[in-house]
């Protein structure tokens, strides 16, 4: 069985987040609750999951035995604006995940990062220690 | 690992530029022990929301265009291209806040039905009849339009 180690830059953690079910999918809560960006972090999330390609992985800070962070960017649904750059916290200890929680969302508002391109989008992630997927299993 | 159900009840809920009261709403505190709520409660609530604002007669405001199609999970421009607009219509109305009525009227529709398709066989005869009556009405609007010299009759093209 691979370890977690191989998992995390082994898999197509986004394909397994979009299979996930809808019920095992959070969106962290946020205080407080009332802004643009959180609401827009709640609303955007079905477009997110369907429409966004994975940036990298690494493991998640205080819960690398059992959790990865998936980096990911969208555009956003007017193709125009910042694009959608998110940050999942997946729950596993093996290729299937039960659990993942939406703990980052910038979208350019509310002085978050814009990002307008993968390119961009995938720079920034792989200096903040997230790693390339390399050979899907 | 287990997760733990915390319910609120009478919630205000920011979605679409507004707040709305949510009469129950479920937040969960995952294996991580972060709280949040799912996409499965998330679908819940924008549903009722989304329903909300398609039946409510007020022209679209560009935060609920947003809205409907982030829960729709459609871009402004698969949206365009199946309602007969072009993506800067849509990004047009974002800009400026609201749709006109018409636009407005077709738009709704097209949401309301993506988001309740799977839904409307089960829906009561009383809602069919709306339904039927609203299609009606539609046709009345098109032949009287041409009467009228608003615009003018096209047919099907036969097949070749």
């Amino acid at each position: 069985m691979a370890s977690l180690q191989e998992l995390r830059v082994q898999v197509n953690w986004l394909d397994r987040l979009q299979s996930l079910n809808r019920a095992g999918c959070l969106v962290v809560k946020h205080e407080p609750d009332d802004t643009s960006r959180y609401e827009r972090a709640r609303t955007q999330l079905p477009f997110v999951l369907k429409r966004s390609h994975i940036l990298g992985t690494r493991f998640s800070v205080g819960h690398e035995d059992y959790a990865i962070d998936v980096a990911c960017w969208c555009q956003s649904p007017s193709g125009r604006a910042c694009g959608f750059f998110t940050v999942f916290r997946v729950i596993t200890q093996t290729s299937a995940p039960s659990w993942a929680t939406m703990f980052c969302f910038w979208d350019g508002t509310d002085s978050s990062p814009c990002f307008r391109g993968t390119d961009s989008a995938k720079a920034y992630a792989l200096q903040q220690g997230f790693e390339e997927v390399t050979n899907e299993i | 690992m287990k997760s733990e159900i915390m319910t609120k009840e009478n919630y205000p809920y920011r979605a679409a530029g507004r707040v709305w009261h949510i009469p129950r709403i479920e937040f969960l505190t995952g294996p991580d022990g972060t709280l949040g709520i799912s996409g499965l409660e998330l679908e819940r609530v924008h549903k009722a929301i989304a329903n909300e604002i398609c039946g409510n007669g007020e022209p679209l405001s560009g935060d609920e265009i947003e809205f409907l199609c982030g829960t729709s999970a459609l871009s402004f421009s698969e949206v365009a291209a199946q309602c007969g607009f072009n993506r800067a219509n849509i990004s047009y109305w974002r800009k400026k806040g609201a749709v006109n009525d018409r636009d407005s009227s077709l738009l709704k529709r097209f949401f309301w039905v993506q988001l309740f398709s799977a839904e409307i066989a089960t829906l009561h005869s009383v809602n069919v009849r709306m339904l039927l009556s609203e299609k009606d009405m539609l046709s009345a609007l098109r032949d009287e339009a041409i009467r009228e010299d608003i615009t003018f009759e096209v047919k099907l093209a036969r097949a070749s």
